[in-house]
């Protein structure tokens, strides 16, 4: 019993009705959420997993036809190998910003930060036509080439490196506020303390900073990492038909094909792929642990 | 006394293009070996002070000296100078043990070299025991003894302490107060404490430099500090007090405000001279009303126990005044009771 109900208990205080049912048994609290994630996302879950192993027959015969295809097996490769070159990029960039906006507060920082929330609260969709026409022929990127000197430029639309480059773009903010939550709370006094007991600015960045960031790091690589796997406008617009990734495959099994079997098991194997994948990581960093620190 | 160890010349410092002084100091002088306490309240540029010698913060003007040489362009992890945060600044990611191989390790020391002075530093502060430990597994007290290890291990040439007793409770407070001094003993080790505890200053101190508005007041030893005064600041923030202003008749009397006319011991005062008149509340003794006829008539106000002692607070003529009495002489004074307040001239302290 809560201390709160031993007092109230003491105080010859009964509950009674709704009141007393919530406070015995305060986990009711979790219904409403339940219900409406029961309604709207374990079931439709659940038919998803069901019409993989039922349409059109009922059998493995979906997930066989994926496993068998070489193109399938290429689109699933490239997406995971996207997502890690778009979340590795993303910390690169991310964590210089996260740090600036951390360690020195003060006018500079807020507006380092005013501009990161800003691209990140614009609509993805809005951002990615920005994209297109930054990257078509004739606009600002391709002119920029010819400026230089690069004679006839290269194609950027429809490019893998265009959709990459734009899908940093749109996850590093996220990267950049994961990092900076954990930063923020790391004490300078650290550092000077470093400093005091012998280390250089660069050592003590090095031996106390960067390892106090690390849940930072992990929270936005996996973040950022499962989203981009699951990225479907800006590939399907941006990027090179050749480079698809998974969702612009269950896109076409759906809107082409008419596929829903095909479509919902290479759904199920996106899902199990990213569990998968967060397991194993979480093994390895012990998530658990670093966030009770 | 030694030569100069630690030597602060025309040290300055001012923020806001020079709108606000935070540290103005002419000189001072720290002999090697000496417990020095930076003492005043906050704001008072005390921790300026400090954090200028650890090298944390540039100073506008003058020079900082240790051991002769000048620390102006040594960096704070060459100036080997330990300091002792006020929040401990351990380091969460590691071990007790391997916070206190953070320092030789950034000396290029290997762990198993580095062993033996991390076990001594380690029993030094009495936490052999709590080795393997991460600092959020230990009480506010022990995280403090692992930064006072952390800092004795490599030896520096100073320590800095910046205020590090000031989160602990009372009891634990005046146990590291005791193990701090003994720790000082056995090593020599020179050390500058600040705190804005007047008390914790004059209990651990070789001398207390008293800071106010970023400057030094005074600096002396805890003696002089308390009953020699210089300035009413300083009167008035150690110990608790009375001051009375006052004018000299003669060689050696004086005409105090609201209390009539009062001897001193001190000759020599020029007549006219003005002072601030320091009357310690611990030198005025009490006597119920007819007694005698020396000292003055008081009426007692009030009367707060502390245990071993009262304060009492007085009402002589329109003045009021405080006095601190041993609970055994209070057995027959009330509040209400008319008595006789008295005290020897000896003791009486004029600033001027």
């Amino acid at each position: 019993m809560t201390q709160l109900a031993v007092d109230h208990a003491v105080a010859g205080f009964q509950p009674a009705g709704w009141g007393a049912a919530l406070f015995r048994r305060p986990a009711l609290l979790y219904l409403p959420a339940l219900l409406f994630l029961g309604a709207f996302f374990l079931i439709p879950l659940g038919l998803i997993a069901w019409m993989s192993f039922t349409e059109p027959t009922a059998g493995l015969g979906n997930y066989l036809a994926f496993f068998e295809s070489g193109r399938s097996l290429r689109i699933l490769l490239n997406t995971v190998l996207t997502a890690a070159i778009v979340t590795v990029c993303a910390l690169a960039l991310a964590y210089p910003v996260a740090y600036v906006a951390a360690t020195k507060p003060g006018t500079y920082a807020n507006i380092l930060l005013l501009v990161v929330a800003l691209s990140f609260w614009t609509n993805f969709l809005v951002r990615t036509y920005a994209w297109m026409v930054i990257f078509s022929n004739g606009g600002p990127a391709h002119s920029l080439l010819a400026f230089l000197g690069w004679s006839p430029p290269p194609r950027l639309l429809y490019t893998s490196f265009a959709s990459t480059l734009a899908m940093v773009q749109m996850l590093a903010p996220l990267m950049v506020f994961m990092l900076y939550a954990v930063m923020r709370r790391i004490d300078q006094a650290l550092l000077r303390a470093a400093g005091s007991l012998g280390a250089t600015p660069a050592r003590a960045f090095v031996t106390v900073f960067l390892p106090l960031s690390t849940p930072g790091v992990i929270n936005g690589v996996t973040l950022v990492f499962i989203t981009c796997m699951g990225f479907y406008v800006t590939p399907i617009l941006i990027g090179s038909p050749r480079d698809m990734m998974i969702s612009g495959l269950i896109a076409e099994q759906l809107e082409q094909l008419v596929d829903f079997g095909g479509a919902s098991a290479s759904s199920v194997i996106l899902l199990v792929f990213t569990l998968a994948l967060f397991s194993i990581y979480s093994s390895i960093f012990d998530i658990e642990k670093i966030w009770t620190r | 006394m030694n030569g100069p160890y630690l030597e602060l010349a025309g040290a300055s410092k001012s923020y806001d293009g020079g709108a606000t002084q935070a540290m103005d100091i002419p000189s001072l002088t720290i002999a090697k070996g000496e417990f020095v306490s930076l003492l005043g309240p906050s704001g008072s540029g005390k921790t300026t002070t400090l954090m200028a010698i650890a090298g944390f913060l540039k100073i506008d003007k003058g020079k900082i000296l240790l051991n002769g040489r000048s620390l102006e362009t040594v960096p704070p992890h060459k100036r080997n100078i330990g300091v002792v945060f006020q929040n401990y600044a351990l380091f969460p990611h590691l071990t007790v043990e391997e916070n206190v191989f953070y320092p030789l390790r950034m000396r290029g020391e290997t762990r198993s070299a580095a062993q033996s002075k991390i076990d001594r530093a380690l029993d030094m502060v009495g936490l052999s025991g709590a080795a393997g430990r991460h600092p959020r597994q230990l009480s506010g007290g022990q995280q403090q003894r692992v930064a006072l290890a952390r800092t004795l291990v490599f030896n520096p040439d100073l320590i800095l302490l910046d205020e590090p007793l000031g989160a602990l409770d009372k009891n634990l407070r005046e146990h590291m107060q005791v193990e701090l001094r003994k720790i000082h003993r056995d090593l020599g080790v020179t050390m500058i404490y600040v705190t804005h505890d007047q008390t914790e200053a004059m209990t651990m101190s070789d001398r207390i430099a008293v800071f106010t508005n970023g400057r030094i007041d005074q600096i002396g030893t805890p003696d002089q500090i308390y009953h020699r005064p210089a300035t009413r600041f300083v009167a008035s923030f150690v110990g608790d007090s009375n001051i009375l202003s006052g004018t000299a008749i003669g060689e050696d009397r004086l005409e105090v405000d609201g209390l009539g006319q009062m001897p001193l011991t001190n000759p020599s005062l020029t007549g006219g001279q003005t002072f601030d008149v320091l009357i310690r509340p611990e030198i005025i003794k009490l006597r119920p009303a007819g007694q005698g006829t020396t000292g003055h008539d008081a009426v007692i106000e009030d009367s707060i126990n502390y245990g071993e002692s009262h304060l009492v607070l007085l009402r002589v003529g329109d003045r009021s005044l405080r006095a601190r009495m041993l609970s055994t002489d209070m057995k027959h004074l009330r509040p209400g009771d008319k008595c006789r307040a008295e005290w020897d001239p000896a003791y009486v302290h004029l600033i001027g």
